[in-house]
């Protein structure tokens, strides 16, 4: 399908088409490293907002010298090399957050080592509840401001509603798509909707929203994809590409579900489009299925995990992460403690390197686990 | 090798399957005090920080209806101020003797907690799961300073089955951010108030925030004196004693009078002109972690270069709480009391931060040597070694160490291991130093 491959070629290009035309027009792209960064809001600005990704580094050399690579996950010190080798020359700014500490601090050394025009962090609460939804308000005001500033525009009410209507299409579009998973026999591989997700996140939503539109249209003439072995879940972090989907689909799997970054979590849920925007925002970034970095909401991610279980008929899930992630790793403890309420199994944690050299050990673990489920 | 050295280090054997205690804390207390009985009488005061805190915790452990576990970047004086008692997991890992604490720390990988979460907390999970520490009615943490630590918080919450209050810890260090915090403690003693039944006295906050405060002005006057040269501190180990007690006992009366003694001996050194056992020679900034479960390390380095613990940058303070005594001041000053605790400072918020700290320590301390013992699990602070060690050198020509280390576990870099960096170092510190001399 001619509009999965320009999907695949957005997803795994780095810079992509997108942003080398958007530039050739003149036009600024800020990049950003988290998903509770409001795309919204520099969409608004009238910047093009371009998730900072590890996509095309191949080594981590330059990276390691400042964030050491005993103990540092792979995802972000890839990210910071291509910062350091001069890929990511074509972003004019970078909004950085408190995600987890490994990529806060590859914001920072980015910042500190290489230097960019414009830069901001963002504070993103650690809880959720009314206290903290007015601070992350402020923290959004302030950045609003910031991109007012520095890239001379003002955003009004009206822009910031359009920018919301634009993002929420996008989500209604890919939950669409995630639905149609659904399906005894899915008209899409898992890792072609994964890195359908992707490219949502470099490019331009305007274009995103046609190409999903097209997307959704091809599929109807789509033959069904063949009866899986086991219909599985991704519960934790994989990173910014469908290597891990393509795993398991190697030996006969399908991931019709997840609960990831790159994935069903920043799209579930549409942002508000009353009242005040920028609360709206505030309110339904924080509210929206929380990442493991969110204190006090275990609970919260383990119905959500049940309820996708349930609606997608998942015979597993696949416990994953990349390597030296504490707040992912740690949750597999609390997973594994609830697996018995969940009502399928759930792997022991397999975990990854960004730059992929572990494919065979983890192919192994993922047909054990399959032959696990075929076994019960 | 030890021979060679003239000194005993101790030796594990992991070979032999350590065993679960049934009475952890006892046996903890246990250790402890047998190992301070066999110091020099004179000196034993010194670990006075350690017996106080095992023994709040047994005691807490005998009656545990009132127990509250803390984040270790949480102050215990919201907790003192209700009239409960506080209890630390992770500073009963730092508490507890090397034997005893590793197959607590396998325990948690054996229950999926991952083997690149920071010892001392995994160490406390695995505690927690083998109900070595007691059930507590409430739990309460910050999300300072680390992944670590707030991992911790979600499975020890899971585990216990207990609602935890959790105080989110901004990134800046502002008078915005203190008004956030603060505003969350006095939410917390709700939550207290709530899950305990007991009503917080305000007067009692009032005399814990006061010995707060007293213990800080204490840390500072000591703090000055470590300016002179030699350090007027009796052994490096007083450092690791005060660590212990700012990170789990501000706002009690036991820690004011160790740090008085602590006060009274160094200005009686300083006045002397005396320092420790051993001549000083090269002054040493630990800027990071501090291997503890070979404390002999420090007394050799002492002997041989003559390598002086002056400074330990995880538990050196900047800020001293003070008050009107109204309960929105007493909230907001507690507030930046925790935010500005050595750990929560540097590592939740910029770079800068511990680059800044480091440079102003070895600056104003005149540091000789700066050792970055990075504990393995710390992402926060593995991230800032080099660009600290580039601005220590370009700034102030203070060479930095850094090498892998579990604070907590040999069997990441044993303590042979670890000599086997740190004596090189020395050995060139004390050659440019003469080179100096000599012009």
């Amino acid at each position: 399908m001619e509009v999965l491959d320009q999907l695949e070629a957005l997803a795994s290009e780095n810079p992509n088409s997108a942003a080398k035309a958007w530039k050739d027009d003149g036009k600024k792209i800020v990049g950003y490293w988290c998903s509770y960064v409001p795309q919204e809001l520099m969409h608004a600005a009238h910047v093009f907002p371009y998730r900072i990704r590890g996509t095309g580094a191949r080594s981590t050399g330059r990276a390691d010298v400042y964030m050491a690579a005993v103990c540092n996950c792979t995802y972000p010190r890839a990210a910071l090399e291509l910062a350091l080798d001069g890929t990511y020359d074509f972003i004019d700014g970078m909004v950085g957050a408190n995600e987890c500490d490994h990529g806060r601090r590859a914001y920072e050394i980015w910042v500190e080592k290489k230097g960019i025009p414009f830069h901001h962090f963002l504070f993103v609460p650690h809880k959720i509840d009314d206290s903290v939804l007015a601070e992350f308000q402020k923290e959004l005001l302030k950045f609003k401001v910031h991109l007012e500033n520095r890239f001379h525009t003002f955003i009004t009410d009206d822009a910031l509603f359009k920018s919301i209507r634009l993002y929420n299409e996008n989500r209604r579009l890919l939950k669409t798509l995630q639905e149609g998973m659904k399906k005894e026999q899915p008209l899409m591989k898992g890792s072609e909707l994964n890195t359908v997700i992707v490219a949502g996140v470099c490019t331009p939503p305007e274009q995103y929203n046609q190409l999903l539109k097209q997307l959704l249209e091809d599929l109807r003439h789509r033959k069904p994809m063949d009866r899986p072995r086991a219909r599985l879940m991704i519960y934790g972090w994989i990173g910014d590409n469908s290597g891990f989907h393509r795993l398991v689909e190697d030996v006969g799997g399908l991931v019709v579900a997840d609960n990831c970054c790159y994935g069903t979590r920043d799209f579930w849920e549409p942002v508000e489009t009353d009242g005040d925007p920028l609360k709206g925002i505030a309110r339904s970034y924080l509210y929206r299925p929380t990442c493991a970095r969110m204190m006090g909401e275990l609970n919260s991610r383990l119905a959500y995990a049940k309820n996708m279980i349930q609606e997608f008929a998942v015979d597993g899930v696949l416990i994953t992460r990349h390597q030296f992630c504490d707040i992912h790793g740690s949750e597999a403890f609390s997973l594994k403690r609830h697996e018995n309420e969940m009502g399928v199994p759930f792997s022991a944690p397999l975990i990854q390197e960004y730059l992929g050299e572990d494919a065979g050990r983890l192919k192994t673990r993922i047909e054990a686990f399959i032959e696990q489920i075929e076994s019960n | 090798m030890t021979s060679k050295r003239d000194i005993i280090f101790k030796e594990f054997d992991f070979s032999k399957k350590p065993e679960l205690k049934t009475d952890l804390l006892h046996t903890i207390q246990y250790a402890i005090k047998s190992a301070i009985s066999q110091r020099d009488p004179v000196m034993q005061w010194i670990w006075q920080p350690s017996i106080n805190a095992i023994d709040d915790m047994c005691a807490a452990a005998e009656d545990p209806t009132d127990v509250v576990l803390i984040g270790f970047n949480l102050a215990p004086e919201m907790i003192y101020a209700m009239g409960l008692k506080p209890v630390c997991p992770e500073g009963l890992s730092f508490l507890c003797p090397t034997e005893y604490l590793i197959p607590y720390i396998d325990e948690s990988h054996k229950a999926f907690i991952p083997d690149h979460l920071c010892s001392f907390l995994s160490g406390s999970i695995g505690m927690a799961i083998s109900n070595a520490i007691p059930k507590p009615v409430a739990i309460v943490h910050t999300s300072q300073p680390c992944d670590n630590s707030i991992a911790q918080s979600t499975a020890l919450a899971d585990f216990y089955g207990v609602e935890p209050y959790i105080i989110d810890s901004p990134y800046y260090d502002n008078d915005e951010a203190y008004d956030y915090f603060a505003v969350q403690i006095k939410e917390g003693f709700r939550y207290l108030e709530q899950m305990t039944g007991k009503k917080l006295d305000i007067d009692r906050f009032r005399e814990v925030m006061a010995r707060s405060q007293r213990a800080h002005e204490l840390v500072h006057e000591i703090n000055e004196l470590k300016k002179r040269k030699p350090c007027p501190i009796p052994t490096g180990a007083i450092l690791r004693q005060l660590s212990i007690g700012m990170y789990g006992q501000t706002g009690s009366e036991h820690l004011v009078r160790w740090l008085e003694k602590h006060l009274e001996d160094a200005r009686e050194r300083a006045h002397k002109g005396i320092g420790g056992q051993h001549e000083e020679k090269i002054r040493t900034a630990w800027i990071y972690a501090w291997p503890s479960f070979e404390w002999t390390i420090y007394e050799w380095l002492g002997k041989k270069y003559g390598a002086i613990p002056v400074i330990f940058q995880a538990s050196e303070y900047f800020y001293t709480p003070k008050s009107s005594g109204d309960f929105d001041d007493l909230c907001r000053s507690l507030a930046i009391r925790i935010l500005s605790c050595p750990m929560g400072r540097s590592s939740r918020g910029h770079l800068d931060y511990f680059v800044r700290d480091s440079a102003y320590w070895c600056k104003e301390w005149s540091i000789d040597a700066a050792i970055f013992a990075g504990h393995l699990q710390c992402k926060a602070n593995w991230s800032v070694a080099q660009i600290t060690k580039e601005v220590l050198m370009d700034e102030l020509g203070v060479p930095m160490l850094s090498f892998v280390v579990d604070a907590l576990d040999p069997r990441v870099t044993s303590t042979e291991q670890m000599l086997g960096y740190i004596e090189p170092f020395l050995e060139m510190v004390a050659e440019n130093k003469e080179l100096e001399k000599i012009g």
